[in-house]
């Protein structure tokens, strides 16, 4: 992006003061070559979220925003209900609560070494990945609805994981507010069999290796020792989040003059909070939030049978889950008012600092861990919320690399075999029903997240308190 | 004796707008002390003087008493005696009855800049209406600061000088050279609202005042009002700084409309020969330069035919090209397509709305461009040889437009996702071939047998809703039935679409399935006709 547009308020913060219809400023959190690189879209996109009726501060971006559907991947709003704020289906995204969850294995790397392969081949076996997958639960009515209602918590009471679990996962593993009812037949439809799926694109199921400490403090809470080896998954709320997006987005288009909307760009649609149809979309998307969570709480029982199997004894103990595709009501303090707040963070993480009555009792003097996911290949991240996140961007950090190059131009400069074989050279196993799948999501496609994850540090966003490096990728 | 700046150049700098040319007045002064100073006269009518280095011109004070009719009855009093105040009284508007001394200290008698803050053009005395060609200098000055308002008391002024018949002497060529140096301006319409408030505009442009009033099919013309629509017209050529010749073409095109019979009203058929025609006598009457009044006339008589190129046929598509001389002279036809889009943008909603017409047109030149004329001609029977290179070239066209519209499919990028477009003769060939770039992101189409069909019918609001949602629906079959699919046949009825999609169960090791794909999006969504006439549908798909 042009430089020119911002003004620069410190080496990683750049502001757009208002202009136009944009009722707050717009701030992007990156250092000068982040922004550099980033698409014009961002720019635009961003100051369009601005315009948004209600829209509380500023439209935020993190040091991984590029362009996205009406909001930018990597965007930050948050709306007042009371002042005409709005929700939006847009901002939100299509993949809702699609995230990420970083689990302990107790394992020393240069213990499994001799089994990586072992574990590659049954990770990749007992979780199913890619288009046309199913999971082995097939869900009726009723169950469809109870899951959509109790989240990580309707799986962990049909044993799939322990109470402990909900403790370490965003809103203790069961939206709030969730309306099975508001959720249509075809979203249903889409999701009958595929709890406990991966799901394809970006989504993967990692061992990694602490590779690295930077806050001993926090690292001991986390309990990460260096050397040790966890596992991430990355996935969402697979086909009904999806249906539940597109049903919704098509909703909000067409009745956004009906709510005295002017849409910049149709991709923004919303609608007021306090309309009916706006309420419908939070009961709706609630319901998307527990399909992502109850997903991630299945295939994480799945990884812990494999582990349980190939190393016996082994019990995988959950750091945190963390969501990057939501709408969340929340308090926060603005201009010295506390006020509830509709927070929409597309593509970003929350970060609560330390004290934040929301984290468990172990993890609250630290903040909550903010796991940043890398792409196949390459490092992840573990980061805490900080202090001063309250007065960035609602408390909220980046989520992830994001892409430097499309899918068709990675598509095109790799070939999903080499690039196995390379990975395979340096020690990192991959496996995915899909050779063209790895070829788009090549580590070269993406930005260097350690730049992410640096600037989100110098910004105040959230701090550095690890690095993880891959030894296994289940790809979706 | 003693020099001031006076003018506009007071007045830009107190706008704070950029100093152009300054204008200086010397008082007690007589033309042989200019001349003894090395200053050169020029003036013919009054003593203006060029400044031997700087060449700025300066003015002996003078005061001006009317002698007669119209624009040239003057006398003119330029004496040692004529003090700054004569001077500056004898000026239009309080504006521009400024003056600033050496030292830099402002003179304004006629409080000219209680003016300027109150953003009022006021007439300094009742000597303003001694010259009629003030009225076209105030409505210019509105069309240059858009901001300004003519004083109830100087419109009362203008009307009483229309009354009494001062306009009806103007010189044509006066009127001319202000009206076109008006049309420059940011904000042309201006111009003509004050001709009109003050009752001028019948006066001098009584094809352009009858629009006023006239309506037009609500449908293609929301503002209903051909005189509304004619000065959106030219605002809109002003705003992307098109030439003079653009604009008097905009502001002419539809002159036509103002003589249809009130019975037809709103249609006007054949209202363009009859622009064409008035747009002839009109330029005849004020002296209208020849290479506007030829794009006036061609624009007039043919932005009809434009804005229905896309459904024109191959050979009537050259007619126009050849009526309008595109192939002999390119930088003319490049303005006559200017006009043409301002005609298309100068409608509320239009501003943004795709208009492939230019483009398609541009396209037909360049194929028929392709043929080799020389070669034509000498295979021609001599008699027939214009006939031969217009069947040459009506072959060019038809073939460039076949090509054109062959159905196929492409992915453009999206940073993060992928861009599907299909391309086709029809909206329904488009959505097939969308759907199947959709497939393509997935997988290689040919991998997909067309063994299984699947019913689909959607309904929406409008064009781009329909393919988000045709899109979307496959998405859901997809998903919901594990397939993919290779073959689709759609019918559109309205915006309702009906189709069969064929296909097969996804089978991981035959398909190689790249991605799933999450949702069609409204981002770069665009269902429509392009420059080559081809129908495109296209948006980002969410993986």
């Amino acid at each position: 992006m042009n430089l020119a547009l911002f003004k620069q308020v410190s080496d990683v913060e750049w502001r757009v003061a208002p202009f136009g219809k944009m009722r707050v400023p717009a701030v992007v959190y990156a250092d000068q070559a982040l922004v550099r690189e980033m698409d014009e879209k961002v720019f635009a996109q961003l100051v369009n979220v601005a315009t948004l009726p209600g829209i509380v501060d500023a439209a935020y971006a993190m040091p991984d925003a590029h362009w996205g559907y009406g909001f930018p991947i990597g965007g930050v709003a948050a709306f007042d209900a009371d002042a005409g704020g709005v929700v939006s289906a847009g901002g939100v995204g299509f993949d809702i609560s699609c995230g990420v969850r970083t689990l302990h294995t107790g394992l020393k790397a240069a213990d499994i070494a001799p089994l990586k392969q072992r574990l590659a081949e049954r990770l990749f076996a007992r979780i199913p990945a890619g288009l046309g997958s199913t999971g082995q639960l097939r869900l009726d009515a009723g169950e469809m609805d109870a899951m959509l209602r109790g989240g990580a918590r309707w799986a962990v009471e049909r044993g799939y994981g322990s109470e402990a679990d909900l403790d370490r996962i965003e809103e203790r593993g069961c939206m709030a507010g969730a309306e099975p009812g508001n959720v249509s037949e075809h979203a249903k439809r889409r999701q009958r069999d595929e709890i406990g799926t991966l799901g394809s694109g970006n989504h993967y199921l990692e061992l990694q290796e602490i590779a690295e400490i930077y806050d001993s403090k926090a690292a001991d809470r986390f309990r990460l020792r260096q050397g040790e080896v966890v596992v991430s998954i990355h996935c969402g709320s697979r086909g009904l989040g999806h249906q539940i997006g597109t049903e919704f987005l098509r909703q909000m288009v067409i009745a956004a003059p009906g709510h005295g909307i002017e849409l910049p760009d149709r991709e923004l649609a919303c609608a007021p909070i306090l309309s009916p149809l706006g309420q419908a979309y939070l009961g709706a998307m609630r319901a998307a939030v527990n399909c992502a969570l109850a997903n991630r709480q299945v295939i994480t029982q799945l990884a812990r049978k494999v582990f349980a199997d190939i190393v016996p004894g082994t019990h995988l103990t959950l750091i945190y889950d963390v969501s990057h595709n939501t709408c969340k009501q929340e308090t926060h303090t603005v201009g010295g008012q506390t006020r509830r707040l509709y927070v929409h963070r597309k593509g970003a993480t929350r970060a609560f600092g330390p004290g934040h009555p929301a984290l468990p009792g172990e993890l609250r003097d630290i903040g909550q861990p903010v796991l940043i996911g890398g792409s196949m290949g390459t490092a992840s991240y573990i980061l805490a919320g900080t202090e001063t996140g309250v007065t960035r961007a609602f408390s909220s950090a980046c989520h992830g690399a994001g892409r430097a190059m499309s899918r068709h131009q990675a598509a095109r400069q790799w070939h999903g075999r080499t690039l196995v074989d390379e990975l395979a050279g340096r020690g990192i196993l991959i496996r995915s029903p899909s050779l063209r799948g790895v070829a788009e999501e090549a580590p070269g496609a993406y930005k260097d997240v350690s730049a992410v994850v640096e600037a989100a540090d110098r910004a105040g966003l959230a701090r550095k308190v690890a690095k993880l490096k891959p030894l296994v990728c289940i790809k979706g | 004796m003693k020099t001031y700046i006076v003018g506009g150049a007071v007045r830009d700098r107190l706008l704070g707008l950029p100093l152009a040319d300054r204008d200086y007045v010397v008082v007690g002064a007589t033309p042989d002390d200019m001349i003894a100073l090395g200053y050169q006269p020029v003036g013919k009518d009054f003593p203006v003087f060029l400044h031997p280095q700087t060449h700025e011109e300066y003015a002996l004070a003078r005061t001006e008493r009317k002698s007669g009719r119209g624009y040239k009855g003057f006398k003119v009093y330029a004496a040692p005696d004529v003090t700054l105040e004569e001077d500056l009284r004898r000026r239009d508007l309080t504006i521009n009855a400024m003056a600033e001394d050496e030292a830099g200290t402002l003179i304004d008698p006629h409080g000219g800049q209680d003016d300027l803050a109150a953003r009022v053009f006021r007439h300094v005395s009742e000597t303003f209406a001694e010259d009629p060609v003030r009225i076209l200098r105030v409505a210019r000055f509105a069309a240059r600061f858009t901001g300004f308002v003519v004083a109830p008391e100087t419109n009362a002024l203008m009307r009483r000088m229309v009354d009494n018949g001062e306009v009806d002497a103007l010189v044509p060529e006066r009127v001319w050279q202000e009206v076109a140096r008006g049309l420059m301006e940011a904000q042309p319409s201006r111009m003509f609202q004050v001709l009109r408030d003050c009752g001028a505009l019948a006066r001098l442009f009584p094809e352009i005042d009858r629009l006023f009033g006239v309506p037009q099919p609500p449908a293609h013309h929301p503002e209903v009002d051909t005189g509304v629509h004619v000065m959106r017209v030219v605002d809109w050529a002003a705003r992307q700084g098109f030439s003079l010749a653009v604009r008097f073409a905009a502001l002419t095109h539809d002159l036509g409309k103002g003589t249809t019979p009130p019975e037809c009203w709103p249609k006007h058929h054949g209202h363009e020969a009859r622009s064409a025609d008035l747009v002839r006598a009109l330029s005849e009457r004020i002296r209208v330069p020849v290479d506007c009044r030829e794009l006036a006339v061609a624009v007039a008589r043919e932005h009809g035919n434009v804005h229905r190129a896309l459904e024109l046929r191959p050979g009537t598509v050259v007619e126009l090209l050849e009526r309008v001389d595109a192939f002999r002279r390119p930088e003319r036809f490049e303005a006559f397509l200017q006009a043409c889009e301002c005609d298309f943008r100068g409608r509320p909603g239009y501003e943004d709305k795709a208009f492939p017409a230019p483009g398609h047109l541009r396209q037909a030149l360049q194929a028929a461009q392709t043929i080799d004329a020389a070669e034509v001609a000498r295979n021609a029977d001599p008699a027939r040889i214009r006939d031969a290179i217009f069947q040459a070239r009506t072959r060019a066209v038809t073939a460039w437009r076949a090509r054109a519209a062959e159905p196929r499919w492409e992915h453009f990028p999206h940073q993060a996702d992928m861009g599907v477009r299909g391309v086709g003769p029809t909206l329904a060939a488009a959505f097939e071939q969308a759907a199947l770039a959709m497939t393509a992101v997935v997988t290689d189409p040919a991998r997909v047998a067309p063994d299984e069909a699947v019913e689909i019918r959607c309904e929406a609001p409008d064009e781009e809703l329909l393919l988000a949602d045709w899109l979307n629906a496959l998405i859901l079959e997809m998903a919901a039935r594990r397939m993919l699919f290779s073959r689709f046949e759609v019918s559109l009825h309205g915006h309702g679409l009906h189709a069969t999609a064929w296909g097969e169960p996804v089978d991981p090791d035959k398909h190689q399935p790249a991605v799933e794909i999450k949702g069609a999006t409204y981002t770069e969504l665009k269902a429509g006709r392009d420059e080559s006439g081809r129908w495109l549908a296209q948006c980002v798909v969410d993986v």
